[in-house]
């Protein structure tokens, strides 16, 4: 080979090249099978969605419960068995924040909610600011042991079924996601809980 | 005249027998009224904020109101006479700390100690009691004192004001040596601790029943409750009311008592 078909072939191999890095650069972000991108975002959007839709039941004529399972359900595939929670009291005849341990304590609550709250709106608060309007406030860090956490604050609406009497309480979402994007850290604050009245 | 006077004699006797049915089964025991209280600790602590304690110690919360039937309660703690007695008449091994399995000369009124879960139980039901459950425990050791986290005053005051107790001592005190609480209970804190009839679960509190809870239905551990009097002056959390100890139902403790309820 002569030298200048040498050089020729060195160059056309580091134009491929070039050519190939700048082609990877502009590629999305390759995720490993079994780990979703956690977008947080996304997130906060789904659990606030399915926490909402835990009121999606309904009455049948003869008077059964019907479709609870399955709200109940679409809720706990959001966590992992090892869940720890800490959430407000259910009722009026507790005090303090509960804590639960475990997916099963965690299905309790989310059963507790399903069958005695109605009108469920939990709202993602959002910031309007100089051109910006109505931005979703989701913060968000990646855990030093994998997985994601995010916070976010909410505005919570509810009616209680035995009453129908409507309450609202700011609070603020804190949750970590595994790699997987399932939820093992759950604490829901909620505070200075108003009752909702006609004027 | 004779036949007559026996006659109505009989016949107040057999009127009285219901009633005797449903007076205290013994003059040491104390009626706890029925009525609602908030089981478990209502108040936050430093601890809490600084999120620093194991989950597990949270147990204590959340506080739930919880209604419970009336029912009686010993005044005292279980006494080395009394458990002698017991022992005497149902051949039950002696607690292992007696001295040729018999109770020190003069510690007659000291609380005993040193039986299992078993045997107190055993005990109870050979005196027609039974152990109470954590909740009549609780409802107890607060003397109508709701939401307060002492026994006998409110938090404001000095450690020895706040727990009047056998507490920080060598061993176990003749009971009623310090003052009782509102129910005209003696050594509900301090003393021994006591084993309650429930299992110990950590994680009961958030689901519990609000009426006559009667705990887990099994568990690997039995509920303890009250401080012994081993624990210090300045261990105030496991003085109050709310706290909750736990023990191998096999397990024999010389700061490990109880008490019987009916």
């Amino acid at each position: 080979m002569s030298k200048s078909s040498k050089t020729r072939l060195i160059i056309s191999t580091l134009i491929t090249l070039l050519a190939a890095f700048e082609f990877q650069a502009q590629t999305l972000p390759q995720t490993t099978p079994g780990k979703p991108v956690l977008e947080p975002n996304r997130l906060a959007g789904e659990w606030i969605d399915r926490l909402n839709a835990l009121d999606d039941w309904h009455l049948s004529f003869d008077g059964k419960e019907e479709g609870i399972d399955e709200v109940v359900n679409r809720m706990m595939e959001l966590f992992t068995p090892d869940v720890l929670a800490e959430v407000p009291p259910h009722d009026e005849e507790q005090i303090g924040p509960v804590m639960l341990v475990g997916s099963g304590q965690v299905r309790k609550w989310v059963d507790k909610l399903a069958r005695s709250h109605v009108k469920l709106n939990y709202i993602i608060k959002r910031q309007t600011e100089k051109e910006f309007e109505g931005e979703l406030m989701v913060y968000s860090k990646p855990l030093p042991w994998g997985g994601l956490g995010i916070s976010f604050q909410v505005i919570a609406a509810y009616s209680l079924r035995k009453d129908r009497r409507r309450f609202m309480e700011p609070g603020a979402v804190f949750l970590q996601f595994r790699e997987d994007g399932k939820i093992q850290r759950l604490r829901l604050l909620l505070a200075e809980k108003d009752e909702v009245v006609d004027i | 005249m004779n036949r007559s006077m026996v006659l109505a004699v009989l016949c107040c006797v057999c009127a009285a027998l219901p009633i005797a049915a449903q007076t205290p089964p013994a003059e040491a025991m104390v009626l706890i009224p029925a009525g609602k209280f908030w089981m478990g600790r209502t108040q936050s602590l430093w601890r809490d904020a600084l999120d620093t304690e194991p989950r597990a110690k949270r147990d204590d919360r959340p506080a739930n109101l919880i209604y419970l039937d009336a029912f009686y309660l010993d005044k005292y703690e279980v006494t080395n006479a009394d458990y002698d007695r017991f022992r005497e008449e149902t051949g039950a091994r002696p607690p292992w700390h007696w001295p040729q399995g018999k109770f020190p000369k003069g510690e007659e009124r000291q609380a005993v100690s040193n039986v299992n879960w078993f045997e107190a139980a055993a005990s109870c039901k050979w005196a027609g009691k039974r152990l109470p459950t954590e909740a009549e425990w609780e409802k107890a050791v607060r003397g109508g004192r709701d939401r307060k986290p002492y026994a006998w005053v409110d938090d404001d005051r000095g450690a020895d004001e706040r727990v009047p107790a056998a507490i920080s001592r060598g061993k176990a005190m003749a009971v009623g040596s310090f003052p009782p609480n509102g129910y005209g209970l003696y050594d509900m804190i301090g003393n021994v601790m006591e084993w309650t009839n429930d299992w110990y679960d950590a994680n009961y509190y958030p689901f519990m029943p609000k009426r006559n809870p009667q705990g887990p239905d099994t568990g690997l551990y039995k509920s303890v409750r009250g401080a012994g009097w081993s624990e210090g002056v300045g261990e105030d959390g496991q003085l109050t009311n709310f706290y909750r100890n736990f023990s191998d139902p096999e397990l024999r403790g010389l700061t490990i008592g109880f008490r019987c309820a009916k």
